[in-house]
């Protein structure tokens, strides 16, 4: 008796936590308050300057540099699908422009990188 | 412990054929003389078709897999400890060996590494 | 002499296997989020693996039977049958999250494209298992494993504040945030007691022939080896939280984790990290592959062992490879290997009570145990862990959905 009771209640239990992740990964994703985005632009900003001034100061490896950049720069890009205002927009592509030239310029970019992520500071207050 | 208990204790452990090879679990068990108060182990019981006596999920289980049962008299075990040991192999018990799965696996190179 | 040798060698291979993808995600994250305050999770987490490792080794040693074996046989048929459904599903999404981290550190090391990465993961991964003996893969996959020490080198080379460090392993919870706090102490509890290392550990034991006799090593495996790779977990959790922390930056991605050791250590840190990540990944990904198809073998009675040659354990040798075919497809969907490893984790905390209860309560029966059974000190961690294995198993959902993973 007692087994197939047992029996019965794990598949529910089952199917309800299923459907949880279902919805939750139709919701999962970035947020829409403004303050957030800018505090998520800022991360990207912040860890593409880290980045930048390694592969200025030659302490990184091409491969890494490139892929790791173009990562950052799809980031942004899923970011900047949800962002609404002007200032948060002009930033997401400053700092995907900047990410652009990293490989190439890393100096200019680290400079670049520098300044969103102070803004990206700036706007998050 | 009686033999009884003996038997039911036996129930999803792993069964050892005469030359140690795995084949297969206690899937159940066939037991005599329960109506009549002197109940023993008549056979063992394996193949997942075994396992129709095994509950709700047992016999959705025993649907999916659709194999066959093999019965094992209580007299063909050998020895009881952490496996059920057998006094035969599992060839001349009936019982699988994975044929098909080894005939799939040993046409690759390297097989025997 | 010899024998103090070979214990140490184990260790070693253990510690550089006791990190996998998911330890890295979780402490890297754990320390970008709160710093050092959540030293105090992954202390109970690796009390955690030690005190179930410790028991399935002693199971095994004793009564010759693996994780699963002791499944069906306490739990019986059905139950048993939920609890192998459930493991096997988060084993293959570790599978999934490893493969695909293979993949990312490779296109970190060589630029070369994300899914042509994957195939040769697959197919790299595949003639590793099917050729190579398990001892040396055991060696080559935990000895370069060990390369993740950089990660330890780091955090001493980003002068946190130590005062600060020590005050993380008290546990406190007065943060704004309790939902993202919560998540991540699960994780941390649940990435640590990750449970194909036990069904790893413990087929093992059984493969191995370990008698009572060898109880000792068994404890010293335990104790040291997951000491250990607690100390990489504590290093990639306090390099994080003393670099990225203070910039605000949300490590994403494994490239991130890499910047970690890059930054304070420059070319070489990078290199080291990402070659340790690779084989600490890889050598988790078989021995996931292997975890799930000894899970299998264990629970319907196959031939089944990583000693044995492939013809040998059929069924066993056909279960390990459609399990890493299947993880390559799901990763080969194109979705993000770190969502997989996050799942993955939070999945397994859930399904752990089921598989830990078994072996608990098989280590406390004198039939089984004879006098090797637990005794008070074994069962005050035994009965302690499983308590806080199920209060995490319940909380695991709610906080991964109130937390929106992690994010806030």
């Amino acid at each position: 008796m007692r087994a197939a009771r047992t029996g019965q209640n794990v598949p529910v239990r089952l199917a309800l936590v299923l459907v949880a992740v279902a919805l939750l990964l139709a919701g999962c994703g970035e947020s829409t308050d403004p303050k957030k985005q800018a505090e998520d632009l800022g991360s990207v900003a912040a860890e593409g300057a880290l980045l930048a001034h390694d592969a200025a100061d030659g302490a990184s490896t091409g491969p890494f540099t490139r892929v790791h950049s173009e990562v950052l720069r799809e980031d942004v890009h899923k970011l900047e699908a949800k962002l609404k205002q002007r200032p948060l927009v002009r930033l997401a592509d400053e700092i995907s422009s900047a990410l652009d030239e990293l490989p190439d310029q890393p100096d200019a970019a680290a400079r670049r990188l520098d300044d969103a992520a102070d803004r990206a500071d700036e706007l998050a207050q | 412990m009686s033999e009884i208990d003996l038997g039911l204790g036996i129930l999803d452990h792993q069964l050892v054929d005469s030359e140690g090879h795995h084949c297969g679990k206690v899937d159940d068990l066939e037991l005599e003389g329960v109506r009549d108060g002197t109940p023993r182990v008549a056979a063992i019981l394996t193949g997942s078709s075994a396992w129709r006596g095994r509950g709700l999920l047992g016999r959705l289980a025993a649907a999916i897999a659709r194999g066959r049962t093999v019965r094992i008299p209580w007299e063909e075990v050998k020895e009881v400890h952490a496996e059920v040991e057998l006094r035969r192999t599992a060839h001349e018990l009936r019982l699988a060996r994975e044929e098909h799965a080894r005939r799939v696996v040993e046409r690759i190179p390297g097989a025997s590494l | 002499m010899k024998n103090v040798f070979a214990i140490a060698l184990g260790i070693l291979a253990a510690i550089g296997g006791f990190v996998d993808i998911g330890d890295i995600v979780f402490n890297t994250a754990a320390g970008a989020t709160f710093g050092y305050e959540l030293l105090w999770a992954v202390v109970i987490g690796v009390g955690g693996i030690i005190t179930y490792a410790e028991m399935c080794g002693r199971v095994a040693a004793v009564s010759e039977r693996a994780v699963f074996d002791a499944v069906r046989e306490r739990l019986g048929f059905q139950v048993g049958l939920v609890a192998l459904v459930a493991a096997q599903f988060v084993n293959l999404l570790t599978i999934a999250a490893e493969v695909g981290g293979v993949a990312l550190v490779l296109q970190l090391l060589s630029g070369l494209p994300y899914r042509a990465l994957l195939v040769l993961a697959l197919l790299a991964l595949a003639l590793v298992l099917w050729l190579m003996p398990f001892s040396w893969i055991e060696r080559v996959f935990g000895y370069i494993g060990l390369a993740l020490l950089v990660f330890a080198v780091a955090a001493i080379k980003l002068h946190p504040d130590w005062a600060q460090v020590a005050r993380g392993f008290v546990p406190k919870a007065e943060t704004d945030n309790l939902a993202v706090y919560g998540y991540y102490v699960v994780g941390l509890i649940g990435a640590a007691m990750i449970p194909y290392e036990v069904y790893f550990y413990s087929s093992g034991a059984v493969e191995e022939g370990w008698r009572p006799k060898d109880l000792g090593v068994n404890r010293a495996n335990a104790i040291v080896g997951y000491t250990l790779g607690g100390v990489l977990s504590f290093a990639l959790m306090i390099s994080a939280g003393a670099l990225l922390l203070p910039q605000g930056i949300s490590p994403e991605h494994l490239g991130s984790v890499a910047l970690v050791a890059e930054v304070p250590l420059g070319q070489i840190g990078l290199i080291l990290a990402l070659v340790g990540m690779l084989f600490a990944i890889s050598g988790a990904a078989i021995d996931s592959v292997f975890a799930g198809a000894y899970n299998l073998g264990q629970f319907f009675g196959w031939e089944w062992g990583k000693y044995r040659h492939n013809a040998g354990a059929p069924r066993f040798t056909i279960t390990w490879a459609v399990m890493l075919v299947l993880g390559f497809l799901i990763v080969m969907t194109g979705v993000d290997p770190i969502l997989v490893t996050e799942l993955s984790v939070v999945f397994s905390v859930v399904a752990l009570p089921l598989t830990y209860l078994p072996i608990l309560l098989v280590a406390n029966d004198r039939a089984y145990m004879g006098r090797y059974g637990n005794g008070v000190v074994g069962n005050v961690f035994g009965v302690f862990y499983l308590a806080v294995l199920v209060v995490v198993a319940l909380a695991a959902i709610p906080l991964l959905i109130a937390s929106n993973m992690g994010q806030g």
